[in-house]
């Protein structure tokens, strides 16, 4: 058979010693990053790679993948253990596993977001050995009407994030939304309520607003419940999930691989919003969508999974067809651009080697990262039981340091502490900022890819409808939005007989 | 002569002893430490990779360790912002690309700096030519199909760029204002964002880097037509330049090192000495080679006559593009 022999040439390839080092290196190395809030895979991926020039390529690859699915596995235990979202795919990780995290159950998370980040990491794995280049032609069939109507789809979902009030959910999309549009326009050039300030000229970056909202506001909301001076969480549980925890993670680490995978496939955003896609999901179809944003274990596993497929299918356009689905991978065809390979379609063909020890060293680095990172957790929920005070300056000082390297300015910072206070403002109206920053991230790409869709139709906006795809996930958008009021209507209703009564 | 201004005239004397005295010092002792190589935009680009292919050649020549300082953001002018602020003494140095003082000054309402006095010419390094693509669905084989083409359909054409003034956009405009056709801008996020759309067919054509566009093109999944500058690149040389049917086209990223104005000419001087040793390395003529970019050398003179000369070309495409925001 044709996959067997390639993938013998793919374990040749990834087993050699070497390789083995290099690719437990790139985990080691993404892990810690991810660890490190705000300090992200492309930093690293960026100050490594004049040191890739001398290695192999396979080797080179292998160790700047690593990194990458590294990063976004560590990612998560910071959003887990101190609500720091680091990557954007975290941020729902944050909601449920931080508040696991505050009732003891830490251990709990992170194991959950292990095991269900390793079931997705081999899922995506062979998918990516069975079916790349069908595949990649799916992603070819995405245009930009197509995306703007999956980021409209991802917007309504957005609203299901928050575990409060509708209405002020929908405030706060609408905040990420105009927070989203300052930066400089990609098609006109045009700065907007960039006050002259070149600093804010690209764009408020994503780090900055989620480190202040979520991380700075949680330290100064702890700091006044507490008095500054207790531990984070009274008492850590159990560190392993118990049989019932097992029984309810299976069926959203499933959904999540399957929804992770299918989405890591479209390189204009579609890895970004499987997390979300999976968390709203879950929260829906959940019988416990009641715990969801107190600590519901799906809330963990379903996104958690989600993300880790999408980081591996997002490799598909990368290898099949040349298109970086997102910094990262624009990195790293850089690499291979210095590595005298041409990535593309060709890649399959004439380097064998490459793309197939790739693609296997994917799941033994995905099995580094549990063997890792079990025997860490214990390690991880002591950190809970440090003194807060000793804490929160730790990491005040870390989040100072990864926005700063994001892009070695020191405005960036200020600006962090500037919605640090935001978070805290908001923290105390019951403002949840996960749907902000959801708005934040999909409204730009929103407006682009709509303008560019109205660009190349010459102004109609039935190209929107015209096109099947489109049309079909529109229609979807509709259907989710009926469904995400229609309880909230009962609801308030509810409500209001409550208060007549 | 009274006392006192000859008392004055022996101080000036003095001084400008002292001062020429120490201008030779910093030469002799330049450099004694480590020099920042400031570059405008985020790590793992097209001028990040050139800047590191360079920079441990240059730290060995010199003595010193160059260090790369990536300063991204608002079109390279954060960047260069860094270094027209610094102190004019030799350690920190600029890797210019074409829009902090070439395009940027015609695009932008205002610059943080000023893109004609506040820096000094060193090196012209590298030209990084684009390459004239096709969708293979767009029946055209040579720019002069193309051109007929554009005339024949007016308006239907679009073509992508990496961004509001990136060379891929102003070699369009300059090709549009050069053939008098009308084609439509398709503006993204850099090359990578763009390379979607392109290989679908949902925009035609494209002015991109070849190194880029280098794979797609063996691929079959993109048909080139014509290289941006006016000779053959090596890489592909069964491709003429646009040039051959448009006398005079000439589009590419020109690429160079500066300093802060008022830099001592020694230091200059011996900066130029030792980039240009750089460039003629084997080692770094190779990469440039693999890597599709084209190495020029000189004077700082020559560097001053070129940016003035592409300065000046690139102020009239803008301005009769209509690209600078309102």
């Amino acid at each position: 058979m044709d996959l067997l022999a390639n993938l013998l040439v793919g374990i040749e390839a990834a087993l050699t010693p070497l390789n083995l080092f290099y690719c437990l290196a790139g985990v080691f190395v993404g892990t810690l990053v991810g660890v490190l809030p705000g300090l992200g895979p492309v930093a690293t991926i960026a100050m490594l790679l004049p040191a890739t020039f001398a290695l192999p390529p396979v080797s080179a690859l292998i160790m700047l993948a690593g990194i990458y699915y590294g990063a976004q596995y560590g990612g998560s235990t910071t959003a887990i253990l101190v609500n720091l979202p680091g990557e954007t795919s975290s941020v729902v990780t944050a909601l449920d596993g931080y508040q696991m995290a505050r009732q003891g159950r830490a251990g709990v998370a992170l194991a959950t977001a292990a095991i269900g980040s390793f079931v997705a990491g081999t899922f995506a794995t062979i998918v990516l050995a069975v079916a790349a280049p069908p595949l990649a032609n799916i992603a070819l069939k995405f245009g930009p009407a197509e995306y703007f109507s999956l980021m409209v789809l991802g917007l309504v979902a957005s609203v299901v994030l928050a575990s409060g009030s509708l209405l002020k959910a929908i405030g706060m999309i609408v905040l990420g939304l105009l927070l989203g549009l300052v930066g400089t326009d990609v098609q006109s050039g045009t700065e907007r309520y960039t006050f002259g300030i070149p600093q804010i000229a690209d764009g408020i970056g994503f780090v900055v607003v989620a480190m202040g909202m979520f991380g700075l506001g949680e330290i100064v909301r702890n700091l006044e419940r507490e008095g500054g001076v207790t531990l984070l969480v009274r008492k850590v549980t159990n560190l392993m999930p118990t049989r019932a925890d097992v029984k309810r993670m299976v069926a959203p680490i499933v959904r999540g691989t399957l929804l992770g995978s299918a989405l890591g496939i479209l390189p204009g955003g579609g890895a970004m919003l499987a997390s979300f896609a999976s968390y709203s999901l879950e929260k829906k179809v959940s019988r416990h969508g009641s715990e969801f944003g107190k600590g519901a274990i799906e809330g963990v596993a379903g996104p958690e999974s989600a993300n880790n497929a999408g980081a591996q299918t997002s490799f598909i356009p990368m290898l099949t067809l040349g298109i970086p689905s997102n910094p990262v991978m624009a990195l790293m065809i850089g690499a291979m651009i210095i590595q005298g390979i041409q990535p593309g379609p060709s890649v399959m063909v004439e380097q064998p080697r490459l793309f197939w020890g790739l693609i296997v060293s994917m799941w033994i680095g995905n099995l580094f990262l549990v063997v890792l990172n079990l025997p860490l957790i214990g390690l991880w929920v002591r950190l809970c039981a440090v003194p807060y005070h000793l804490l929160y300056p730790a990491i005040l000082v870390f989040c100072a340091i990864g926005v700063y390297s994001v892009n070695n300015t020191e405005f960036d910072v200020y600006l962090m502490a500037l919605f640090g206070v935001l978070g805290y403002v908001f923290a105390k109206l019951e403002c949840e900022p996960a749907p902000m920053l959801l708005g934040f991230i999909l409204g730009p790409m929103m407006e682009e890819y709509l303008r560019r869709a109205l660009l190349l139709s010459r102004g109609d906006p039935m190209v929107l409808l015209v096109r099947p795809i489109s049309a079909t996930i529109l229609v979807m958008a509709a259907l989710a939005l009926i469904v995400v009021l229609s309880p909230a209507i009962r609801k308030k209703r509810q409500a209001a007989f409550a208060e007549d009564l | 002569m009274t006392r006192a201004s000859r008392f004055g005239v022996l101080l000036a004397v003095v001084l400008g002893l002292i001062g020429a005295d120490t201008g030779l010092a910093i030469a002799q002792e330049y450099p004694s430490r480590p020099i920042q190589l400031i570059v405008p935009f985020a790590p793992g680009g097209g001028s990040d990779i050139i800047a590191r292919i360079i920079s441990p050649h240059l730290g060995k020549l010199l003595g010193q360790p160059v260090v790369i300082d990536n300063r991204p953001g608002a079109g390279a002018t954060i960047g260069a912002n860094v270094v027209a602020k610094a102190a004019p003494d030799g350690y920190t140095l600029l890797y210019v690309t074409p829009g902090v003082q070439l395009t940027n000054p015609y695009l932008m309402k205002k610059l943080p700096y000023d893109p004609v006095s506040d820096f000094a010419p060193i090196l012209p390094l590298v030209v990084v030519p684009n390459v004239l693509v096709v969708h293979p669905s767009v029946p055209v084989k040579s720019v002069k199909d193309l051109i007929e083409l554009a005339r024949a359909k007016p308006g239907t054409l679009n073509f992508s760029s990496s961004g509001i003034g990136s060379s891929s956009h102003l070699s369009g405009e300059l090709f549009k204002q050069m053939t008098a056709t009308r084609m439509t801008h398709i503006a993204y996020k850099g090359t990578g964002a763009s390379l979607q759309d392109l290989l679908t067919g949902n925009v035609q054509l494209a002015f991109e880097s070849l190194n880029v566009m280098l794979p797609h093109i063996k691929a079959g999944a993109l048909r080139a037509i014509a290289v941006t500058t006016p000779e053959r690149s090596p890489v592909l040389p069964d491709l003429p330049p646009i040039a051959d049917t448009l006398p005079g086209f000439d589009a590419a990223a020109f690429n160079y090192v500066s300093a802060r104005a008022g830099t001592p000419r020694p230091v200059i001087e011996r900066l130029n000495r030792e980039l240009n040793a750089v460039l003629k390395i084997p080692e770094v003529r190779d990469r440039f080679l693999s890597l599709g970019v084209t190495s020029i050398g000189g004077t700082p003179e020559d560097l001053d006559a070129r940016i003035k000369r592409e300065s000046l070309k690139w102020k009239r495409v803008i301005e009769v593009s209509g690209a600078r925001p309102e």
